[in-house]
């Protein structure tokens, strides 16, 4: 996206209408749905899961070399590592009490980067401009697609938070982790009786009915949540990146960087709100809210 | 769209596909598997180490700091034990020093009398000696006065034995 429109510009040429050939690039074509590049035994293979790939290799590559040969006193990424992993440590601890801090660490930091490694991907150059051409479109400058042919592409990388199958599979993790907590913290009986009780019948089943539905719909709020954001961002840079080349995407860049850790951390907070909340019993919850009051 | 007759095979609206959130499933575990593996872990033993080092750090500080206060009150018990002992040393070798003085005075003083008296012997000694020799003078002295005046030579013991009793007697008077 970057590059194409750095190009145009370098070369003096407006988005504009030239002649009768018409626009010189057209906006590009904004879907929800994933592009399939290929099937590997018939599993398809988008561009959004190669972007969720290179987020975790990104990942991967942020903390291994950074906790491979750690010293006491630290430096260099160990040193970044450290730092975010102690703010993320203290806010786990703080979130769900010493005990279960640490554990839930791991998979909220986990979360964490990941959604933002897939978030900032948003801004790199190449990323949903670099691509396989559809059939039947020229490329009439060089490697470049220009005019009718500008958005007829394929790229091979996008957000992978801008599509759905990426959101709701980290929602349905981050519901499913809550449940395995909340059955091995509070045991199987008690962490139904959340959901089925008989105590105070009738309207303790319909809290637990609504309980579970709160369960359910967490995660169409997780993903829907992300996947809107990221994907309202990414067309803001792709329609300001075609309406003003290069500048009009980099004035939003750094907002994009923000919405993307914003967002990232939200997601990370609640899944940790939510197990904390899933090791805790109702009579805990009632006790400590009385004490609160 | 034109691009999306590449192969999406969603059935579900919004291009949810089943088996694309499959393999975001799979990917995300690994991700967390390898984590989980090779860097938590790693991370934790490390802070833990760190924690604990800092904590011993401040331990042994605080011990360190009750050591110097417990020396610092030694040190000064020995000071004040030495400065004690330093007085009292102070004291007796002044008390030693008087006893020695006082022995060395009651000596010379001893001393000084013994000459004195040495000195007073040999006084009374020569002043006999020189009493006894002025006797004879004067003795020698009356008795050739006494020839001059009488003319006639007085010689003889008996002679000088009356002299020698007159100036016994004038020496007794006072003369």
């Amino acid at each position: 996206m970057f590059w194409t429109h750095l190009f145009s510009v370098t070369q003096g040429q407006l988005p504009l209408t030239v002649g009768a050939a018409g626009p010189l690039w057209q906006l590009p074509n904004f879907d929800v749905n994933p592009d399939i590049l290929f099937n590997i035994l018939g599993f398809p293979v988008s561009n959004t899961l190669i972007s969720a790939v290179l987020a975790s290799v990104l990942t991967m590559l942020i903390f291994i070399p950074a906790t491979r040969k750690m010293t006491i006193v630290p430096k260099g990424m160990q040193n970044l590592v450290e730092w975010v992993a102690m703010l993320l440590i203290d806010f786990c601890e703080e979130v769900a009490g010493k005990q279960w801090g640490r554990k839930f660490f791991p998979l909220v930091t986990t979360i964490f980067f990941y959604v933002l490694m897939g978030n900032w991907m948003e801004i790199l150059p190449g990323v949903e401009s670099f691509g396989t051409p559809l059939p039947g479109a020229h490329a009439t400058g060089g490697i470049f697609l220009f005019g009718v042919n500008s958005n007829q592409i394929t790229p091979w990388l996008r957000p992978p938070a801008t599509d759905v199958n990426f959101t709701i599979s980290l929602a349905i993790i981050s519901v499913v982790v809550t449940q395995i907590y909340g059955f091995r913290a509070l045991g199987a009986g008690v962490h139904i009786g959340k959901y089925i009780t008989f105590r105070e019948f009738p309207l303790g089943l319909i809290v637990g009915i609504f309980e579970m539905i709160t369960e359910l719909a967490r995660i169409i709020s997780f993903s829907f949540r992300l996947f809107g954001n990221l994907f309202a961002g990414d067309v803001l840079l792709l329609v300001m990146g075609t309406l003003v080349p290069a500048l009009g995407a980099t004035v939003f860049y750094p907002l994009e960087l923000f919405v993307g850790f914003i967002q990232a951390f939200v997601f990370a907070a609640l899944t940790l709100v939510f197990l904390s909340l899933a090791v805790t019993g109702h009579d805990e919850e009632h006790a400590t809210a009385e004490a609160h009051h | 769209m034109p691009y999306l007759t590449l192969g999406a095979t969603s059935t579900l609206p919004l291009g949810i596909n089943p088996l694309l959130l499959l393999a975001q499933i799979i990917n995300f575990g690994i991700l967390f598997y390898v984590l989980q593996r090779f860097a938590f872990p790693a991370l934790f033993k490390t802070l833990d180490e760190r924690a604990a080092t800092i904590r011993k750090g401040v331990e042994d500080a605080a011990s360190a700091k009750l050591e110097l206060e417990r020396a610092e009150q030694q040190r000064e018990a020995i000071i004040n034990d030495a400065r004690q002992k330093g007085l009292q040393a102070i004291n007796e070798a002044s008390a030693a020093a008087d006893r020695v003085r006082a022995q060395m005075e009651a000596e010379a003083r001893v001393h000084a009398d013994e000459i004195i008296q040495q000195a007073q012997q040999r006084i009374h000694q020569e002043e006999a000696a020189t009493r006894l020799a002025l006797r004879q003078q004067v003795a020698d002295l009356a008795i050739n006065a006494a020839s001059t005046v009488v003319g006639e030579s007085l010689d003889g013991t008996r002679q000088r034995r009356i002299v020698e009793e007159f100036i016994v007697q004038a020496e007794k008077s006072g003369v």
